[in-house]
């Protein structure tokens, strides 16, 4: 039954979900051909504003699309499960810890793919920029490979690191605003407002949880460190950091897990 | 007859109010049966709990001996007394969604349904109006094989016309070896296609028996019965 529900979940999400991504896509590329042929026009006000503009519009627009797409799925679970359109959800011959199942899969699916069309975006404003600019391509590699070499990036446990971070954020992203929609509804008659006084609880939450983890993986140890001390230190301490938040983001998912699926077993009260 | 609905000891409270208090009571196979009361009397508690859309506070609710759960869900056709269809989807949509989660869903009988009343399958649920929509709920209801059909509310808010309609879906389109849960206040209606009655009153069973019984022991109607019960 998951594949069933999954495939409808998929369905009726697809158009929105793509038309944001493919936007994404359009507006990196956009930007790539400003950025590419902008120090060939003459320069003049009109055309600095111009390239200021789009740098905003782009950085406000990839922003944009993460957020937009992580509402709409929101949305989507919420109206699904706790409004009218629950009385069906909840009455299919299924469990339903498949129902939740199948909206974190889909969620998960569609903002790892707004994460991924995020980087394609800004690898095609990237590759605009670079082509513009008069320095040698072995310049720019080895400035490059010099940064991923500070951050320790060039190593097999850091990239195995990366590829667990890509894999949890976006299962996390969805889990935590399916929380807070599933707590938000336990208040009967303000559910929309339950909701966003829990995302805007969990946010503080996490700012002070993340600044606690940041602290105990050794930031305090960077900074009393002198520059060349720092360059020999930083990519294990940043790694450790890195490391650290997934933890924690691991452990909080896990929570918000099995809040969702309590409170859509026990405590679902449809107006 | 065996039991198709069981329902023991149920009590559900919400907070300090009690919604149902210690509910008693079985459904036979093949029977319609009017689950009767004013407003607020738990009507729709109690079917909100058979559905498995709320928790009881104490006891238990079987369905052909199953608990509340995935196999006494395969078994109910439920029409809940709000429009739970999604606006962006089609008819022809909605009309898949039921094929692939029910397996007793008859889709020939639910586009011959549509058909009568010219209803276009491929019409967006947000283009149709209110009581069209809830037309659309009744025939996807009423085209599955369900044991147990539960109705709530169906012929509240609706034209005489159209209640004439819904009543006349009802009845010919559910199988005689099935029942039917029927929640109204509006007794008049409904009174003919009653098999029996259970009086609901806040929160407690005041009366389960047969309709025939009414006519024939205390010589009124139910509707008349209704009004001398829940006078105020």
């Amino acid at each position: 039954m998951l594949g069933k529900l999954f495939k409808h979940d998929m369905i009726a999400t697809w158009k929105v979900a793509v038309s944001i991504d493919l936007a994404l896509i359009v507006l990196g590329i956009l930007t790539g051909f400003v950025l590419h042929a902008l120090p060939h026009v003459e320069e003049s006000f009109g055309m600095g504003l111009m390239f200021v503009s789009f740098i905003g519009l782009f950085y406000i627009g990839v922003i944009a699309a993460n957020i937009v797409t992580i509402i709409y799925m929101v949305m989507r679970y919420y109206r699904n499960l706790y409004t009218a359109e629950g009385y069906l959800t909840f009455t299919l011959p299924v469990k339903t810890d498949m129902i939740i199942h199948s909206k974190v899969l889909t969620g998960a699916l569609w903002m790892f793919l707004s994460y991924l069309c995020t980087f394609i975006s800004l690898g095609f404003a990237g590759l605009g920029f670079l082509s513009s600019i008069d320095v040698p391509k072995e310049e720019i590699l080895d400035a490059v490979r010099e940064v991923f070499s500070f951050l320790g990036v060039i190593d097999p446990g850091f990239m195995a690191l990366f590829a667990m971070i890509a894999l949890v954020t976006p299962f996390a992203a969805v889990l935590c605003m399916y929380f807070c929609v599933s707590i938000g509804q336990l208040w009967q008659g303000h559910k929309v407002l339950g909701t966003v006084l829990c995302v805007i609880g969990l946010y503080i939450f996490n700012q002070f949880a993340s600044q606690i983890v940041f602290f105990a993986s050794g930031f305090w140890h960077l900074m009393a460190q002198s520059a060349s001390d720092i360059d020999a230190s930083f990519p294990s301490i940043y790694k450790h950091m890195l490391l650290n938040i997934t933890i924690l983001t691991v452990i909080q998912s896990i929570v918000y897990y099995v809040v969702c699926i309590f409170i859509s077993r026990k405590k679902v009260n449809l107006d | 007859m065996s039991s198709l609905l069981q329902v023991s000891s149920l009590t559900k409270k919400f907070g300090t109010v009690t919604a149902l208090n210690n509910l008693n009571f079985e459904l036979e196979s093949g029977h319609i049966t009017g689950l009767l009361g004013p407003n607020g009397s738990g009507k729709t508690t109690l079917i909100k709990i058979i559905c498995g859309l709320l928790q009881p506070t104490a006891g238990s609710v079987t369905v052909e001996g199953n608990p509340v759960g995935v196999e006494s869900k395969k078994v109910i056709s439920y029409l809940p007394d709000t429009t739970y269809l999604g606006k962006s989807s089609s008819v022809e949509e909605v009309i898949k969604y039921f094929c692939d989660f029910y397996d007793d869903f008859d889709a020939n009988r639910a586009y011959d349904m549509l058909g009568k009343l010219n209803i276009n399958p491929r019409s967006r649920l947000r283009t149709l109006s209110k009581g069209t929509k809830e037309k659309v709920q009744l025939i996807l209801v009423m085209s599955r094989r369900a044991d147990l059909y539960i109705l709530d509310e169906p012929i509240a808010g609706v034209d005489p016309a159209a209640r004439d309609y819904i009543l006349n879906t009802i009845i010919s389109n559910y199988d005689e070896n099935a029942s039917i849960l029927i929640s109204t206040h509006l007794i008049s209606d409904v009174e003919n296609i009653l098999d029996e009655v259970i009086f609901l009153k806040q929160g407690n069973i005041v009366r389960h028996c047969a309709v025939d019984d009414i006519r024939t022991n205390e010589g009124m109607s139910v509707d008349s019965l209704f009004r001398e019960v829940f006078k105020c």
